[in-house]
């Protein structure tokens, strides 16, 4: 899943400070259902583009821990 | 595709001079198995509009009139099975299968080069059954029945 929020309220970089994001990396996070990334496609004065990506790891949600290899799985 | 909007804007984050190679070629290859895999799929899902554009493959007999048939071993399965599938090929599809025995090291490179010569066409969206021949043979039909994983359409004997 992938959700973006610009701002174009001068200046737009005020984004990162509302999100606690810096626009100038590309930061990763592990959650319980994979990892989430935070990137800012565009970042200039007029402008200001936060994406988060949600990466989601279908394989360990299945057969996570405790979850026996079985077959339902198919 | 969220992937491809996903690569365009990691694209466009990385011609900002930050560094998303990791993440940007993770995302480019699950673009490419999603693509492959969409392919693979693909050849086995048509229109179906009326009961002729049906087909049914089946693998084993499970009961007719008065009798099961899990007594009988699984090239009793096929063959019948061939048989039924004969008189109408319009709907019914015979599975192809091989008969390899695990002892003979000629039978079993025959069993892999077919193998090979199957999952080598590409086809990544069909039914392989590994089976015992004896499928009243529960112990090792149990541990065996667990290499059931999506592959072609192909059902692979042991003696």
């Amino acid at each position: 899943m992938l959700l973006t929020i610009t701002a174009a309220l001068q200046p737009a970089t005020d984004l990162g400070y509302l999100l606690h994001k810096n626009p100038a990396h590309l930061q990763s996070f592990s959650l319980s259902f994979g990892r989430v990334h935070v990137f800012y496609p565009e970042a200039s004065n007029e402008r200001c583009t936060s994406a988060l990506l949600l990466e989601i790891d279908t394989v360990h949600l299945v057969r996570g821990r405790e979850k026996a290899v079985a077959l339902e799985q198919f | 595709m969220s992937l491809g909007q996903a690569v365009a804007l990691l694209e466009q984050t990385s011609a900002r001079g930050i560094d998303t190679q990791s993440l940007l070629a993770t995302c480019q290859q699950h673009q490419t198995l999603a693509r492959r895999y969409v392919d693979a799929y693909r050849r086995y899902c048509w229109p179906v509009r009326s009961i002729t554009d049906l087909k049914l493959a089946p693998f084993h007999v499970l009961a007719t009139q008065g009798e099961t048939h899990l007594a009988k071993d699984h090239v009793w399965h096929m063959e019948t099975l061939a048989e039924i599938c004969r008189a109408d090929e319009q709907l019914l599809l015979a599975t192809p299968y091989l008969v390899i025995d695990l002892t003979d090291a000629d039978s079993l490179a025959q069993g892999i080069q077919w193998w090979e010569r199957l999952t080598g066409q590409g086809g990544a969206c069909n039914i392989v059954i590994l089976a015992c021949r004896d499928v009243i043979d529960h112990v090792s039909t149990s541990l065996i029945a667990r290499i059931i994983f999506p592959r072609s359409f192909v059902n692979v004997h042991y003696l």
